[in-house]
């Protein structure tokens, strides 16, 4: 069954229909979200939140040229948006580190893997959130310009700019994460 | 550099969710019914909407030309006069109406007092009653008899 006739049979009220698009895109939603939010609990809680609100609002969805992906990450990155503004407290980075550990039981072993992922997951926790947003969607999701352009509402020209600023601060990010620290010399 | 970057990004990939968790919000979301309703269903909220929009304008249009020709006729101090008129007429009738049918009723009244042949206040039958009641008396005194014994 195509996508498309899976999104019709879910505008219908057909639950395994949904279920199936759910199966499809969990791994990818949980991804984009855990990265920007950092933390498993969050990260669950919001992906379930955003899988509700799909559900819930799938008769709005309409075809227009863009794949269903491009409306979910659109109700994703509102969510992240959301959860950043009610939320009060900032997480402690080191908490952040050890539970992006935790999601890598296959690299546990591997620690300089798993010490890798987590600078960049940190590095990454440092930009804003349109940088946050337009790395993982073309770095880590793979979508296109033109997607990212669509899910944020903004140009082409302007997500370019977005990447290539986002991949500059990052570097800047990582390569002073990897200098020697001054009190490490003594 | 860029490239070593990108590639960093890429490691990222592997990130997946808990197995159970990914099984537990499945069942939960399809638990959930979605708010399609045939009631606010869009299309049919649409028509609805649209329809209750025609007929505000209806409504509002026959309100806005209607009452011009109601309020100048009903200002016509010729028609008014004429109405008024009828007015105290109607009034007038009504009272004499009223008072005959209270003359009539008082005067039925009285003479249903002043009749003797009026069954409630026939002398005859009233004697009749009485007589009946003596003719019980006797019964009614050993009932009293009676009565005493059980008190004492």
């Amino acid at each position: 069954m195509t996508e498309r006739e899976l999104i019709q049979k879910a505008q219908n009220g057909e639950s395994e229909a949904f279920g199936e698009l759910y199966d499809q895109y969990v791994n990818r939603i949980y991804r984009f979200v855990f990265i920007k939010v950092a933390s498993r609990p969050n990260a669950e809680d919001l992906t379930h939140q955003i899988f509700l609100a799909a559900w819930q609002n799938i008769q709005n969805f309409q075809f227009q040229g863009f794949p269903f992906s491009s409306w979910l990450y659109k109700i994703a990155a509102n969510t992240v948006i959301d959860f950043y503004r009610t939320r009060k407290q900032e997480e402690s980075i080191e908490f952040i580190a050890e539970d992006a550990l935790s999601e890598f039981p296959e690299f546990a072993k591997k620690i300089d893997e798993a010490a890798e992922i987590k600078t960049v997951k940190n590095a990454l926790q440092k930009l804003e959130p349109d940088q946050q947003t337009v790395l993982i969607m073309k770095f880590v999701d793979e979508f296109s310009n033109k997607e990212i352009a669509e899910i944020l509402g903004k140009s082409e020209g302007a997500v370019r700019v977005t990447q290539h600023r986002a991949l500059k601060r990052l570097k800047n990010f990582l390569q002073n994460n990897n200098e020697p620290r001054l009190d490490s010399k003594t | 550099m860029n490239h070593d970057l990108i590639q960093k990004l890429n490691n990222l990939k592997p990130i997946a969710p808990d197995a159970v968790f990914v099984k537990k919000c499945r069942d939960a979301l399809l638990s959930v019914r979605t708010k399609k309703s045939p009631v606010f269903n869009w299309p049919v909220f649409v028509w609805s909407g649209a329809f209750a929009v025609l007929a505000l304008a209806v409504s509002i249009s026959v309100v806005l030309t209607a009452p011009k020709q109601a309020v100048s006729a009903s200002l016509d101090p010729n028609k008014l006069n004429k109405e008024f008129n009828n007015l105290a007429i109607n009034i007038q009738l009504q009272e004499i109406s009223y008072r005959q049918n209270i003359n009539q009723t008082i005067t039925s009244a009285l003479s249903e007092i002043s009749d003797t042949n009026t069954k409630h206040l026939n002398k005859a039958i009233l004697e009749k009653e009485k007589n009946d009641l003596n003719a019980s008396q006797p019964q009614e005194q050993k009932i009293d008899e009676l009565l005493e014994t059980v008190i004492k």
